[in-house]
């Protein structure tokens, strides 16, 4: 027990917050891969009636890739806050190690939930493309409105991050 | 930076002249023809008879043909094209002349017919792969295809699942009788390929015997004579002849490219012939006389009137009434409020009893998205994107409407990059610290906030500009009520809004509750005085007043998209430049840089697009917006590719 609790306090503030930095990026991805996914089957469908779409295609196809995105900066923001890169990272202390891990949460779960919904949407503005080319740009637009939501995720885990101090 | 008054016209002319004075008509470019009254209740109009729509019919084919003319010249010679060139220009004179027509009408049928002789060859040269993958596992048989056996015995070709062991077959085989013999061709993944030879009278016991192993016969290559080896290479030698044939005729629809200007220019005098004819297909008709209705702008009279009257014919023009739900919507703007039709349009035109929308979005719709896209940096970009669209591209369209969007846009989130001291995110502080190995963050740059430490007065600042926003909203609603010659609706309906915002603003000061406390009940009164009785006038109004204040809260919240997008914007080009730093690589810094900041200007511009519009059509809009017009489409000379020029 002893122990534990020892290594906990020596070693575990960093431990706990990496974790948070770790699901953000990695949930983010996922969602991401998965809303990527979706579009692109949905886009392989058009291309091979029509080729020369491919580059609207590819548009739409990674619109449901900036999750990851976000993701991303978050982990970012996390290790250089940790200064994990450098070689010498911060010890946080516990509490602020499951701070920071708390404030991952936002973009961590609004990333990897938004990404796949945004894919079907994505996968929606393909078939769009395909039946009016001169509107598909309505299509991206109502990605967008998916979109917002990973925005708010970001923000609030990045409005937490920043305002936590370690030291 | 209005809605254009509109006149409905009547036209009676004579018939022999209805082709000339359609043409000086779209010249003029400001008749709208509409669709004739011929609901049948009208004893006079019922005699008449329309137009003839043939001509319509005939000129959508030639344009079509020609389209698809010009679709196989990008296909087989695909032209070199710059990206964003201004249009060619053409005169008048060229773009009505029709002489050319039949001439290139003829081309194109001719690239018809080559591309039509191309697909003919290609699906020839399909059926001969297909032959050849028939023939592909008898390569190795000796045999000529076209022997079935000698006098006394049989040669049957056939096949057994790949699995089927040949033992097997052979043993089912010698049950039958001894004087068959399987030999194994080849085998692929699916099946083995057998040559079963057999004597005559036999063949079917054997056949009978071997069913059982799945084995069934095959038929190759009927009417062909020669190994299959022979016919593979003779099938090959084909397939090179048509293709060799094939390129061929591409070199010679290739060899038309150069007519590729003239055909489009040709698809543009199509598009006015086209025009025409949708008028045409639209007049009432005697034998000798035709009547047409439409619409003409009341500023625009002058010039009908001198053209009309070198004609022998017979108008009147009739005012109609602001609530006249049947005139179409023409728009009046200046340069700069033009652009942001687009927006409007996306959305839906007002009515021609309500208020053009463009002169109130071109300060709010940049005002916006230059909070929401603040750096100093893109903004510059935007600016100098809008520029060369505008004066160098000159580009139509909604491309062009774009680029008069993206100057004021431009120059606004230029204003607010300075003030949030944004450029390309925080790109001075990362250069420098990346030279002179500073802290960036202990950098200063000049701004008057900074979003990131202070998001909650950005926030603040953001949710004020949206109470200035929607109470505009609320004072032109007021305004066309008032101008409705409903004064007392107005009073009620605007007025007891913004009285409830004084009292708030004054009991938020300190200075009195009272205003606010009085603004409630005239609120109560003025959403409850159209029930018809005491109870329910209470009744009504209390609800009113509830869903005032929910209305009005949820639309105020609804600004924190600024600083939401604002701040996103930011937080993501920081990230992008710090993690260029981080490598101390010049190289590698700049392409992150120029990745990073394309990929964020790419994204922040779709959703500062959509959010910006979204707070004019909901929050906004919803407050005053009377829409449901129909675009004033006149008779006019429209063209695709080429821009005519001015004398």
């Amino acid at each position: 027990m002893e122990i534990i609790h020892s290594f906990f306090t020596a070693w575990g503030g960093l431990a706990i917050a990496i974790l948070g930095g770790a699901i953000a990026a990695a949930l983010c991805c996922a969602g991401s891969a998965r809303g990527c996914g979706t579009a692109g089957e949905a886009g392989t469908g058009l291309l091979s009636e029509d080729p020369s779409q491919f580059g609207k295609v590819m548009i739409i196809q990674v619109i449901p890739g900036t999750q990851g995105l976000y993701g991303f900066v978050i982990w970012f923001v996390v290790i250089a806050k940790l200064a994990l890169l450098g070689g010498s990272p911060l010890q946080p202390t516990i509490e602020q190690g499951l701070q920071l891990a708390c404030a991952c949460l936002p973009m961590a779960i609004a990333g990897g939930i938004s990404a796949p919904a945004q894919g079907r949407v994505a996968a929606g503005t393909v078939n769009l493309l395909a039946k009016k080319p001169n509107d598909w740009f309505k299509g991206i637009m109502l990605c967008a409105v998916v979109e917002f939501y990973a925005i708010l995720g970001l923000l609030a885990s990045f409005l937490m991050i920043s305002s936590i101090n370690i030291g | 930076m209005a809605i254009v008054k509109m006149k409905r016209l009547r036209l009676l002319a004579i018939r022999d002249q209805r082709d000339e004075l359609l043409r000086e008509l779209m010249l003029l470019g400001c008749v709208e023809v509409s669709e004739p009254p011929t609901d049948g209740t009208d004893e006079t109009f019922a005699r008449l008879t329309a137009a003839d729509g043939s001509e319509l019919l005939r000129s959508r084919a030639n344009q079509t043909t020609l389209m698809n003319a010009v679709k196989l010249l990008d296909r087989y010679a695909p032209a070199k094209s710059k990206l964003m060139q201004p249009p060619p220009e053409t005169t008048l004179q060229v773009l009505l002349d029709d002489s050319g027509l039949q001439e290139d009408l003829e081309l194109a049928e001719k690239i018809h017919s080559l591309d039509e002789r191309i697909r003919r060859i290609s699906a020839d040269e399909s059926r001969e792969h297909l032959f050849i993958e028939s023939l592909s596992p008898w390569r190795d048989l000796a045999l000529p295809l076209e022997c079935k056996g000698t006098q006394t015995a049989a040669a049957i070709l056939g096949a057994v699942p790949a699995a089927t062991d040949t033992a097997a077959l052979d043993a089912a085989a010698a049950s039958v009788t001894d004087m068959a013999q399987l030999f194994t061709v080849s085998e692929d993944k699916e099946q083995k390929y057998l040559l079963l030879v057999c004597r005559k009278e036999e063949r079917d016991d054997v056949l009978s015997a071997l069913r059982p192993l799945n084995f069934s016969t095959a038929s190759v290559g009927d009417n062909c004579t020669g190994t299959a080896k022979e016919n593979i290479a003779a099938a090959g030698e084909r397939i090179a002849q048509m293709e060799e044939e094939k390129k061929s005729i591409e070199a010679q629809i290739a060899a038309e490219a150069g007519h590729r200007d003239e055909l489009k220019l040709r698809i543009d005098t199509y598009s006015t012939v086209i025009a025409r004819a949708e008028a045409a297909s639209r007049l009432m008709c005697t034998d000798s006389t035709f009547y047409c209705e439409g619409w003409v702008p009341e500023e625009d009279e002058k010039r009908l009137t001198e053209t009309l009257s070198k004609y022998a014919c017979a108008w009147e023009t009739e005012e109609v009434e602001r609530e006249d739900e049947a005139a179409p919507i023409k728009l009046k703007n200046n340069p700069v409020t033009r652009p942001f039709t687009m927006v409007t349009e996306m959305y839906n035109l007002p009515s021609y009893n309500g208020i053009d929308p463009n002169p109130w979005l071109m300060p709010t719709f940049s005002l916006f998205f230059g909070i929401m896209f603040a750096d100093l940096g893109y903004g510059l970009i935007l600016l100098i994107g809008g520029l060369l669209l505008k004066f160098k591209f000159k580009a139509k369209g909604g491309l062009g409407y774009m680029g008069g969007m993206a100057i004021p846009v431009g120059i606004s989130c230029m204003i607010f990059g300075l003030i949030t001291g944004t450029f390309f995110g925080d790109i001075i502080p990362q250069v420098q610290g990346f030279f002179t190995g500073v802290d960036p963050d202990s950098v200063k740059i000049f701004s008057l906030i900074d979003p990131l430490k202070d998001p909650m007065t950005v926030l603040i600042i953001c949710l004020g500009i949206g109470v200035v926003h929607l109470l505009l909203g609320v004072a032109i609603s007021g305004y066309m009520q008032i101008r409705d010659g409903h004064p007392m609706d107005a009073l009620w309906d605007s007025g007891s809004i913004f009285l409830l915002f004084i009292g708030i603003a004054l009991m938020a000061l300190k200075v009195t509750p009272i205003v606010l406390i009085i603004s409630i009940v005239v609120l109560i009164y003025a959403q409850g005085r159209g029930a018809a009785s005491i109870g329910g006038k209470i009744g009504s109004g209390l609800y009113g007043l509830y869903s005032v204040v929910t209305g009005w809260f949820g639309d105020i919240l609804s600004y924190s998209r600024l600083m939401a997008l604002m701040l996103a914007g930011t937080v993501v080009a920081k990230v992008f430049n710090s993690l260029g730093a981080m490598t101390g690589n010049i190289v590698a810094f700049i392409v992150i840089f120029l990745l990073g900041h394309a990929l964020n200007i790419g994204l922040n511009l779709i959703g500062t697009f959509v959010h910006t519009s979204r707070l004019e059509y909901l929050e906004f809009f919803g407050k005053w917006y009377r829409e449901g017009g129909r675009k004033f489409q006149p008779l006019a000379i429209n063209t695709k590719y080429y821009n005519i020029a001015k004398n």
